[in-house]
């Protein structure tokens, strides 16, 4: 098992970082011809008060984003859990009515592999391409 | 399940403060999920460490009762007698049942961490609830065979 002391820390928060980062990356180049939905990267949020203040983080801030339809917006991406057994990450997508979350479930330092989960239906799980991110959106 | 509706009512109560620029409020209901997050972990995570320990028991009580040799039967019966007086530790429990540092009780482990840095307060790391609902029902299954 590895250590978890501060530089560990500091090494895993980097690499969620750049994961948040390429998905929102990724999900800005599959919009950007979209008439209809934008994404918008928005107000970092705080990972974890615990870790920040046992471990003395220097930046234990996490990229958010907004989702917008016709300029009104409709979602926001939330960098949840790091060290989730079993998964390498999630990012909540909230909105007024719905909870979707996407997992990582990736192994530690691999590239990413993104799925989309329902929070009603955990069991419907659709991978996170194109199309289904659509779908995803239009039934917000 | 009441997880979920309590998880998805306060996700859109935090959406909603998000969206009118309410920033301390959208703090308060993300925390709000984080602690129920906690303790739905807990009460899963009690139940798993019950069937558990009631697998465990069992297959004890049948060693006892069926093995015939002392040479045996004889670890049996010291397990047992550490049984009756509460002595033996969680993780001996789910050794009886899965081989140690295997994937199933490297997992067991890894959440039974958890859930001592949840119960003193001190949690690192975030619990993935979609995924310890699968685990545990897997869990809950397989370790009975």
């Amino acid at each position: 098992m590895e250590a978890i002391d501060k530089a560990h820390i500091e090494d895993r928060l980097a690499d969620w970082r750049d994961r948040v980062e390429d998905l929102y990356s990724t999900l800005d180049s599959w919009l950007q011809n979209d008439n209809m939905y934008r994404i918008e990267r928005s107000t970092p949020v705080f990972f974890n008060e615990e870790i920040i203040g046992k471990f003395d983080v220097d930046d234990a801030q996490l990229p958010s984003a907004n989702l917008f339809r016709n300029n009104k917006l409709v979602a926001s991406l939330k960098p949840k859990g790091l060290w989730a057994i079993g998964a390498n990450g999630r990012v909540d997508l909230i909105s007024k009515s719905k909870l979707i979350m996407l997992l990582d479930l990736s192994e530690q330092h691999k590239d990413s592999k993104w799925v989309i989960v329902y929070s009603k239906n955990r069991k419907k799980r659709l991978p996170l391409n194109k199309s289904n991110l659509i779908k995803v959106l239009n039934s917000l | 399940m009441i997880y979920n509706e309590i998880d998805q009512d306060y996700s859109n109560k935090e959406f909603d403060a998000r969206s009118k620029g309410y920033n301390r409020k959208e703090e308060a209901y993300q925390k709000i999920r984080s602690i129920n997050d906690h303790s739905y972990f807990l009460l899963a995570f009690t139940r798993l460490e019950d069937r558990i320990k009631t697998i465990a028991r069992d297959l004890i009580n049948i060693k006892v009762e069926t093995l015939s040799t002392w040479s045996q039967k004889r670890v049996w019966n010291i397990l047992k007698k550490r049984e009756n007086n509460d002595n033996l530790h969680f993780l001996e429990y789910v050794e009886l049942l899965t081989e140690k540092g295997q994937t199933d009780y490297n997992l067991i482990q890894a959440y039974y961490r958890d859930r001592n840095d949840v119960a003193h307060g001190g949690l690192l790391s975030s619990i993935n609830m979609v995924k310890v609902f699968e685990d545990f029902k897997r869990l809950y299954k397989d370790l009975a065979n």
